[in-house]
């Protein structure tokens, strides 16, 4: 199970690397200032971006930390992302392929590490959160960022079914709390919590990950069909033939305890 | 060299250093460099998990050390590209 979802991962984003290169809800999206903020990077840190994708975080964290490790799980994603290192001349952002279930580095290596919008993919999360422990400095900071789900649980499974058939490679969307507890699970202290609403027009949002038209059908029956307690969230909005909707995220900024 | 020292100094086999398969003591699953640089070995004595080092990038899954884990070093190809 596990190794299926990774595998489709690859497939994915292998697939969608040129997407993801040019997607502005990950180039530019509002999470990345405000982790940016919250974080405040110093010069002297060592960074880890852990599923780095087309390099957006890494890339935005470089100038601000002395380098940053960027990793990802898939190959292709990473050359595409090194292509876009070398053509911003950063020189301090080096890339590898790793498993953030699996990381390839020794105990407290890194002062601070990001990951950003790519949790809901890890088919072993509190595996993840523990590598990420174990991987930061005590002290060291975790820049986190990913979408969130109402609490309901029957809302989330079908938020979560929703997001899956648009990406067979999503494992789940957790709420608010739930993720704030797997972090203080694994001796994080949560220090900020910014939740934000962003907006996306269904095309452009089923495109990126390929979605054929039968699932475009799918996904928009999903969506008029959707229960009321995720109407706050998607928020759908038609417009001349066009649907709009949201989806939740959360910025989290976190510090593992001194041991 | 496609791996710098600084990364050579923290980078660890991740098999031996991760979750349950972690080795014992204070340090495990240290990798040499060999081949000129384009694949890391892991150090530990029953491991043999060797990571190829493609277009400059380490590969660093299990998965991958696995496949050459009872190819000698002197015997490893060429790396290759990562696609």
């Amino acid at each position: 199970m596990a190794n299926d979802l990774k595998a489709k991962a690859r497939s994915q984003f292998g697939a969608s690397a040129e997407a993801y290169a040019t997607s502005d809800v990950h180039a530019k999206g509002e999470s990345l200032s405000i982790l940016l903020d919250l974080v405040r990077p110093q010069g002297d840190w060592q960074a880890l971006d852990v599923a780095t994708g087309a390099g957006h975080t890494a890339m935005a964290f470089a100038p601000h930390v002395a380098h940053v490790t960027a990793s990802d799980l898939t190959q292709e994603m990473l050359t595409k992302t090194s292509e876009l290192i070398a053509a911003r001349g950063l020189i301090n952002v080096g890339t590898q392929v790793a498993d953030a279930e699996m990381l390839p580095f020794d105990n407290a290596s890194f002062d601070l590490l990001t990951c950003r919008l790519a949790f809901h993919h890890f088919p072993n999360p509190g595996q993840a959160m523990r590598e990420f422990a174990r991987v930061l400095k005590p002290g060291g900071v975790l820049g986190f960022t990913d979408n969130i789900v109402v609490p309901d649980k029957k809302a989330a499974a079908y938020y979560n079914a929703y997001e899956k058939l648009r990406d067979p490679s999503h494992h789940w969307v957790y709420p608010l709390g739930r993720l704030q507890a797997m972090f203080e699970d694994e001796g994080f202290k949560v220090e900020a919590a910014q939740q934000m609403s962003k907006e996306f027009e269904f095309h452009q949002w089923a495109d990126r990950q390929h979605a054929p038209g039968t699932v475009k059908e799918k996904l928009l029956e999903m969506m008029r069909n959707a229960p009321d307690a995720l109407k706050p969230l998607f928020a759908p909005r038609w417009t001349n033939d066009t649907l709009y909707f949201s989806l939740w995220e959360v910025v989290i900024l976190a510090k593992k305890g001194a041991v | 060299m496609a791996v710098s020292q600084d990364l050579l100094e923290i980078l660890r086999c991740p098999y031996c250093v991760s979750g349950d398969t972690r080795k014992p003591g204070d340090d495990p699953g240290q990798l040499e460099l060999v081949h000129n640089g384009k694949w890391l070995v892991c150090q530990e004595p029953d491991c043999g998990r060797k990571y190829p080092i493609r277009d400059d990038i380490p590969v660093m899954l299990i998965e991958e050390g696995d496949k050459w884990a009872n190819t000698p070093a002197e015997a490893l190809p060429e790396p290759g590209s990562l696609v």
